[in-house]
């Protein structure tokens, strides 16, 4: 059988047939191609809907980045000096004077302490990008990197 | 045959050719730095728009983390004119819910579309008003929202049926202040009506302008959804922990424009500090405004008056500087505390006669006495045993004519005159040591005064506790300038100030239960139209510090041109209510109960 293989053809194909072939071969191209641009079509149109996502959240941040500091003056107004002063005397209570003040001793008691500002919101900075590299990737990036890259199937093949 | 072959050969040869030639041409072109230049510049027109993210400027705190200045979030209103439906329905909106007028806006948003650069008017958008909060903004969503289902309701897309179409807002962050004028002359202010022009003037805002701002991004933004970028971590700038004390600053500031109030002074100026730390606890003004309404600035303050007397104002001390000029004797061992200096009322230094503020001869007299009576005569006598060399020196180590370099944006300095300079003569000799022909500001005085407070050491005054960055706090270290004096004089001197206010100097300036030091000045005013001193007016001042065993402040008065003219009337009690107010504030116990826990 394995002879036979390579004896050339004695007689043409029936035109047919030939027909046939030609037509399937048509086909598989226009599959292929078919099958390549619905895969481009989906990963793009996942690009871009992560891609919205993307700006959509961005805004979102801004908006709450606004927010909290919309709440942070809020309290800044509400806790002012002028306005601590009103509540307080509203609620009965007067400033203490020289005469009237007293001491007492209290072991142990240091006084008031200053606050530690380090907590304050002040993020540290971003060492690793947040967006993962399949993101950014073209579409042949993403197939040569991930798929017909040797190195990257035997260092998953090794893990 | 052949010659078909060789035809075949040449067209083929020249197919080769013209490939390998786009090839190479290729090549040249991926690498030629022109042209890719002109590809970026192509990509950035067509293809992405520039973006800068402006961080988020710095918060302000107090010592105690009370919030000074701080961000809020406002919007910008504008119109896409293209979008335009009706602009009297624009016009009539903002001006009954903002307050705007109807036909500055009504003129705006009539605009006609013209998004074609190339003509003479182009007009895409247009910016209408700023600064509007977010609970007129929802005002404003609803009626749009309204309007919107009242046209679709009418079906109509007429010019004629109410329509808030095109209309559009955006949010920003401007600052505030919360505190309104509390401390406005320290800390200054951020302007901005837009975020992109921006500018800090006066105090700590100008002066750390540049960490508080943080360092804005610029990123070219793809039009593509489907392209997308990596967003920087824009960190917002530094925040800042000052070193003043809201509610001595508050105290202070009531306290003084009661006294300016009091005793019709054109202005009044009241400092406290730390001598040990150079930690600018309150510095008051009398001239203060809001600032978030800071473009009144030139309402308020009218022609040359300075934005903060502290430290952009310099005046003749007068009597107060006799504390340098002692501290130098002292310290030089020209006088000693005991020493007896026979007053006759009169002394001439330099050609020039000088007498006491109130024209007697006092007699024999210590060193105390001097101070006490404050004698003119006496001082300037101490001048001349210092001799003209070892009086400037000490005067160029205390920091007399130089700046204090206080992180304030704007602090000036007035040239001191020593015997090195063409235009000294003998007689400033006499007349220096008792603060007249020498000019300071507030915050040199007290700097100076400091050294005799802290033993010698002369701290540099400063009003940032703290930078926090990133997360982690930066502490401003104490800075010792100079050491003009020993220890040794500073704690003789103290004790001798302190005993001159008890034997009656200013006794309005003590404070029972507490010992303290302190000097009065009354100083003559300069007339520069003719070339004297002005009649009738004076500037007041106390400077003085305490508990003198361990001094936990200093505080400085000055009122200028009082309705009384004399600094032991008119400053020494302002420095005594201050003094009251301090100790409570700063929780430090009457001088005996301080003294029965430390040494039980």
């Amino acid at each position: 059988m394995t002879i036979l293989r390579f004896l050339p053809q004695a007689y043409q194909q029936a035109p047919g047939r030939i027909l046939k072939q030609r037509v399937v071969i048509v086909l598989a191209v226009v599959v292929a191609g078919l099958v390549i641009a619905i895969f481009y079509l989906w990963y793009a149109e996942q690009t871009a809907s992560n891609g919205i996502a993307i700006e959509n959240l961005k805004r979102r941040k801004e908006d709450l980045v606004n927010q909290i500091a919309n709440y942070h003056s809020k309290i800044a107004s509400l806790s002012s000096e002028e306005a601590m002063k009103k509540r307080a005397e509203k609620m009965g209570f007067i400033l203490v004077s020289l005469e009237n003040a007293q001491y007492l001793v209290l072991p142990g008691y240091i006084g008031r302490s200053a606050p530690d500002f380090s907590q304050n919101n002040n993020p540290a900075p971003r060492e690793q990008p947040e967006l993962e590299a399949a993101y950014t990737q073209s579409l042949w990036d993403l197939l040569w990197k991930n798929i017909l890259n040797t190195d990257a199937l035997q260092i998953s093949r090794a893990e | 045959m052949l010659n078909s072959f060789s035809r075949l050969k040449f067209v083929g040869s020249c197919f080769s050719l013209f490939g390998l030639l786009t090839i190479g041409k290729m090549i040249y072109i991926q690498n030629d730095s022109s042209y890719r230049d002109l590809a970026q510049r192509l990509e950035n027109k067509f293809y992405s728009a520039p973006w800068t993210i402006y961080p988020e400027r710095g918060t302000i705190y107090d010592r105690w983390g009370k919030i000074l200045a701080i961000n809020q979030e406002v919007y910008e209103i504008g119109v896409n004119l293209e979008n335009v439906d009706n602009p009297g329905s624009i016009a009539s909106v903002l001006s009954s819910v903002l307050g705007a007028k109807y036909q500055d806006i009504y003129d705006k948003a009539s605009t006609k579309y013209q998004p074609d650069l190339n003509k003479q008017y182009p007009a895409v958008y247009y910016r209408l008003l700023d600064s509007v909060t977010r609970d007129k903004i929802d005002v404003l969503q609803e009626l749009q929202d309204d309007y919107a289902k009242l046209r679709q309701t009418l079906n109509s897309s007429s010019e004629e049926t109410p329509s808030l179409n095109g209309l559009t807002w955006h949010p920003y962050l401007q600052r505030i202040y919360p505190e309104k004028s509390l401390a406005s002359n320290l800390i200054g202010f951020y302007a901005a009506r837009w975020q992109e022009d921006g500018q800090a003037f006066y105090g700590v805002e100008e002066k750390y302008n540049d960490i508080l701002t943080g360092t804005p991004v610029t990123l070219q933004l793809p039009f593509d959804p489907k392209d997308v970028t990596e967003l920087p971590n824009v960190l917002p700038g530094a925040s800042l922990v000052l070193t003043i004390d809201r509610e001595i600053q508050a105290n202070m500031e009531r306290i003084l424009d009661d006294a300016v109030k009091l005793n019709r002074a054109e202005s009044g100026t009241l400092v406290v500090m730390d001598p040990k730390t150079g930690e600018i606890l309150a510095m008051a003004n009398s001239t203060r405004m809001d600032l978030n309404e800071y473009y009144k600035l030139a309402d308020i303050f009218t022609g040359t008056a300075p934005y903060n007397r502290a430290i952009g104002a310099t005046y003749e001390p007068g009597s107060v500087f006799k504390i340098l000029t002692m501290a130098a004797a002292l310290d030089k061992g020209v006088v000693k505390p005991g020493t007896v200096y026979v007053d006759e009322g009169y002394i001439n230094v330099g050609g020039a006669p000088i007498h006491n503020w109130d024209y007697l001869a006092h007699g024999p007299q210590d060193m105390v006495g001097c101070l006490q009576n404050s004698l003119n005569v006496c001082l300037a006598w101490v001048a001349t045993e210092l001799k003209k060399e070892s009086f400037y020196s000490y005067m160029q180590a205390f920091g007399i004519g130089h700046r204090t370099k206080i992180d304030l944006a704007g602090e000036v300095v007035y040239p001191f005159r020593t015997p090195a300079d063409s235009n000294w003569y003998e007689a400033d000799l006499g007349a220096n040591s008792y603060g007249q022909g020498v000019s300071v500001t507030p915050i040199q005085l007290l700097t100076a005064v400091s050294a005799v407070a802290n033993d010698g050491k002369m701290v540099k005054p400063h009003v940032v506790k703290s930078v926090i960055d990133n997360g982690r706090q930066y502490n401003t270290p104490v800075e010792i300038l100079n050491t003009p004096i020993q220890s040794t004089t500073a704690r003789t001197l103290s004790s001798m100030l302190a005993t001159s206010l008890e034997q009656g100097e200013a006794t309005k300036a003590l404070v029972p239960g507490y010992r303290i030091a302190g000097k009065t000045g009354t100083a003559s005013i300069p007339d520069a139209a003719n070339n004297g001193y002005l009649k009738d007016v004076t500037n007041a001042s106390f400077i003085g510090w305490g508990p003198i065993d361990d001094p936990r402040f200093m505080v400085f008065v000055w009122l200028e041109k009082p309705e009384g003219i004399w600094g032991s009337t008119v400053a020494a009690p302002v420095f005594g209510e201050a003094v009251k107010n301090l100790v409570v504030l700063m929780d430090i116990p009457p001088d005996d109960v301080r003294l029965s826990v430390s040494n039980p």
